[in-house]
């Protein structure tokens, strides 16, 4: 649990901590990205140069490797090939510090481009306490987007913009008025909601709680210890955490539930604001949350705006590192840096960047459209740029905001219909796996957090197909029990997932608690196959999406290759949630810690 | 106070790249003919740090060869001249004369040039500066959401020109708001630049480094923030570039070359200060020096760093 409870405990040193704590070091996977296989594709002869590289530029930077290569670059008479892969910033800083493996499925890089350079500091950090030295040193920025709040545009408006400066501490006044935004005339848009991300998986959600403690204090540097653990900055970023809808490992879940609710009809109900890099307004603004470039999109009826927060903010910077570790041989070295050079001095290159929303890298390059108002954006702000913490003070920052943050009230139902025992993989059942994944999940809860357990297949109580093995309650009184009932279930009978989805929505509902993240997680490896009308959908999404106010969020998880993928989106979209696949069994681990996340 | 001149940049840009593209589309048929054989000249290569890159890739079309990166105390191998600071030179380095010379100035974003003008009297100068640093820029005149006055400068234990602003800004004293108003630093006065148009006013509204380096981003800022206004500390500690090599076929040409009169008058335009005597052709931005303090002998280069590392 990272309580204060075992936060001490666990820590073992201020940027290990910060490497637990902190985004990606269980952050989304290595993953290749071109090739017909997924794997990039080196001509024969060739020596390959890794990169490895953070999602937001895959693309980009694919593209323009393979504009690289074209030019056969050669460097003492070898032949060399740039290739990219998709490392998530946290995961990538993890494996830096801690020694990249040789036989995973990215090699080890001689190019890092993480989102920050926060990330390059934390690495070289780590390693000197190891006693090792720093490998992060020379770098280039390849581009820029700042941390700004995504707000609806007739919003913005209500608060002033664009000509009102606004900031956190209007947002805290916001989100603690009783009427909500009534005080702003607008008494239909019902209470201010936050979308945040959480500052343990997401670079944005970690900005975004930078810049909540420092419009705390007033400050713009130099943050301190004693300023954390203030009980005025406490209160202040408690009081901004309350408006939260939920949590949650990537900004996209926000910007895609935002866009499904526009598309339908009701561009204001699912969120007021989400902290976001302003580059991700952009592809939004154009119908495209995921930026995939895809084109015959429908744009949002209602635009999203950016507020450059008036007490500041932070940048991404997407520093180049060429870096200084062993693997990394001279040519490999020289190529790197030719391929730094090739992306970024080239004005016409880095031109590029801007068609991907980001400020470019180049100074000789102007910020220019699609950065502009006509997408709601201000090239000419931010005013103020936060000063990055001290290592040892955003690792209390981000346990501080483990205390602050809003609670959660969630029941976990999983399924243990009999094809749950069936072979995960590495010799254990698929229910073996998700059992080991739930009890890991328990440690990201707080103590505060109420958290229930439940199963489903089939008859388990009578005619119920589910059964409450743990009603939802703080979890410091509820965990010894969960972790005992998980360890005892066995699979066996059939999916009655409808009946009991809404039996748990309905107990959460019943027991709703506006001060929290009212939730159920759906784990399921299959699809409904209970006895008629118990598999009809419809009547579901109606119940689930019945209540505007009280809504209980649902967060399937789709398990194994037989999962359902359309309905459980289904119940996902009707709650304006996130669906969550861990198609691969092996994974669930991993994938439940993104669920739970939310939280 | 006296020498100093504010400079609007508009006009300036203008001056800089076509004189550059001027230099680089010239041949030696034109006229400029430096004085060594382009021929020997050819086979050996310029070296220069990022700041001087600009200028030096005018010298070397001039000169008839190519340009490498040389960064600060490495050895830039056989067959090279570089242009540096003559602290940044690797020792296995033979230290020629003076190139090249260029002054602490003070860059300022032109909205916040305005306030300051206003509140330190009509110039922007050091010691006003020294006591606003930090302050909050409603309190000097200026809007309330521009935050606090951000000073940006070189890293002093890393370049010569971040000793040289260093010694500019603190060499009588650290101005007391220097903790929380220095917000910008880079590795160079090349990078501060680079930084300070990157991130804009969110990092830096004044930044105080080499004339040269300011120089060479003059005609980007407008599309990075806004227009810079440079003025002229006075006394101000000078920069100077010397040349070096280890030797090689064709440098003493290119030394030669780099040194003669021809290129010496140009150096203006491309932001440079010759080696002796005034500058000409320089852009319409810069303007008239201080005078050139002394270059701190090693206790006061020690006292400069302590008081550094004191602040960091």
């Amino acid at each position: 649990m990272r309580s204060a409870k075992r936060g001490s405990v666990q820590r073992i040193g201020v940027v290990l901590v910060l490497c637990l704590l902190v985004s990606g070091c269980v952050e989304g996977s290595v993953s290749t990205t071109s090739g017909d296989d997924g794997t990039p594709t080196v001509p024969a002869g060739c020596r390959e140069v890794p990169a490895a590289v953070s999602s937001e530029k895959v693309t980009l930077l694919t593209d323009l490797a393979e504009a690289f290569n074209a030019t056969d670059p050669t460097f003492d008479g070898q032949c060399v090939a740039i290739t990219i892969y998709r490392v998530a910033s946290g995961r990538a800083a993890k494996l830096l510090a801690e020694g990249w493996p040789t036989d995973g499925s990215a090699p080890p890089p001689a190019l890092w481009s993480p989102a920050s350079s926060a990330w390059g500091a934390l690495v070289n950090h780590r390693l000197e306490l190891a006693g090792n030295d720093p490998i992060a040193n020379d770098s280039q920025r390849i581009m820029l987007t700042p941390l700004v709040l995504a707000m609806p545009k007739p919003m913005a408006e209500a608060l002033g913009w664009p000509e009102a400066d606004i900031g956190w501490s209007d947002i805290l006044a916001l989100a603690q008025d009783p009427e909500g935004w009534g005080a702003f005339g607008h008494p239909e848009w019902g209470p201010f909601r936050l979308g945040k991300t959480n500052p343990n998986f997401s670079t944005s959600g970690l900005s975004a709680t930078i810049a909540t403690f420092y419009a705390a204090t007033g400050k713009t540097a130099g943050l301190t210890l004693d300023d954390v653990g203030s009980a005025s900055v406490g209160a202040f970023v408690r009081g901004v955490e309350s408006a939260t809808v939920h949590y949650g490992d990537t900004t996209l879940t926000f910007l895609d539930n935002m866009l499904k609710e526009d598309l339908a009809g009701r561009p204001l109900s699912y969120a007021s604001a989400a902290a976001v890099e302003e580059v991700s307004i952009i592809a939004y603004n154009r119908g495209d949350p995921a930026d995939t470039g895809a084109e015959d999109l429908t744009p949002p009826t209602v635009p999203l705006v950016a507020i450059y927060p008036k007490e500041g903010t932070v940048f991404s910077d997407n520093p180049a590192f060429v870096l200084d570790a062993p693997w990394v041989d001279e040519i490999s070295r020289q190529a790197a840096e030719a391929f730094r050079s090739f992306v970024v001095d080239d004005p016409e290159i880095q031109a590029r960047v801007l068609e991907f929303g980001f400020r470019p890298g180049n100074p000789a390059v102007a910020v220019s459209d699609p950065i502009s108002p006509a997408n709601g954006l201000n090239p000419s702000q931010p005013e103020t740029e936060l000063q990055m913490p001290e290592p040892a003070v955003l690792a209390a920052l981000v346990d501080g905001w483990e205390t602050y943050r809003k609670t959660a009230r969630v029941i976990m139902v999983i399924d243990v219909s009999g094809s749950m025992g069936d072979l995960g993989g590495e010799g254990f059942s698929k229910l073996d796996l998700a059992k080991q994944a739930v009890a890991a999940s328990l440690d990201q809860f707080k103590p505060e957090d109420e958290v229930g357990l439940w199963v489903f297949s089939t008859n388990l109580d009578g005619d119920r197909d589910y059964l409450e093995l743990v009603p939802p309650a703080p979890l410091q009184q509820t965990e010894s029990q969960i972790r005992q009932s998980v360890d005892g279930l066995i699979a066996d009978g059939g999916t009655g997932l409808y009946d009991s989805t809404q039996a748990a929505v309905q107990t959460v509902r019943d027991g709703f608690d506006q001060t929290k993240i009212n939730a159920v997680i759906l784990l399921t490896d299959g699809k409904c196959d209970d006895d008629p009308p118990g598999c009809e959908l419809d009547p579901l999404l109606r119940f689930l999406s019945s209540s505007e106010r009280d809504v209980v969020r649902v967060f399937p998880v789709a398990y194994g290759a037989d999962a359902n993928i359309p309905e459980l989106q289904a119940i996902a979209d009707a709650t304006s949630a996130r669906l969550y696949k861990a198609t691969d069994p092996l994974t669930i681990e991993e994938v439940f810690e993104q669920v739970v996340s939310n939280f | 106070m006296r020498n100093w001149r504010p400079a609007l940049i508009a006009a300036a840009v203008g001056g800089i790249i076509l004189l550059t593209g001027y230099l680089i589309e010239r041949t030696p048929d034109e006229g400029v003919t430096p004085s060594t054989n382009a021929d020997s000249s050819s086979e050996a290569v310029l070296a220069c740090p990022a700041t001087l890159r600009p200028a030096c890739n005018a010298l070397a079309a001039e000169l008839g060869t190519t340009v490498r990166s040389f960064q600060a105390g490495r050895d830039p191998g056989p067959g090279t001249v570089v242009i540096a600071p003559a602290a940044d030179l690797p020792a296995n380095l033979e230290i020629g004369e003076v190139a090249a010379r260029s002054p602490i100035a003070i860059a300022v974003w032109q909205d916040r040039e305005g306030v300051l003008k206003t509140h330190c009297g009509g110039t922007v100068h050091l010691t006003c500066l020294s006591f606003a640093y930090g302050e909050a820029w409603r309190d000097l005149g200026g809007l309330e959401s521009w935050g606090s006055l951000k000073l940006g400068l070189a890293d002093p234990t890393v370049s010569e020109a971040g000793l040289a602003a260093w010694q500019a800004v603190a060499g009588s004293a650290v101005p007391p708001g220097l903790g929380v108003g220095l917000r910008l630093i880079s590795e160079d006065d090349a990078g501060l630049m680079a930084d300070l148009l990157l991130f804009g006013t969110a990092r830096a509204d004044v930044v105080v480094t080499t004339e040269v380096a300011i120089a060479g981003q003059l005609e980007n800022a407008p599309g990075r923030g806004g227009r810079l206004v440079v003025w002229y500390p006075d006394p101000a500690p000078w920069v100077t570039y010397v040349v070096g090599t280890s030797g090689g076929k064709g440098t003493d040409d290119l030394m030669a070359g780099i040194l003669s009169g021809n290129l010496q008058s140009r150096l203006g335009a491309l932001g440079l200060r010759p080696a002796r005597g005034e500058a000409t052709e320089l852009p319409e931005a810069l303007g008239v020096p201080g005078v050139a303090l002394p270059a701190p002998d090693e206790s006061e280069r020690a006292a400069l760093l302590d008081a550094w590392n004191g602040l960091r």
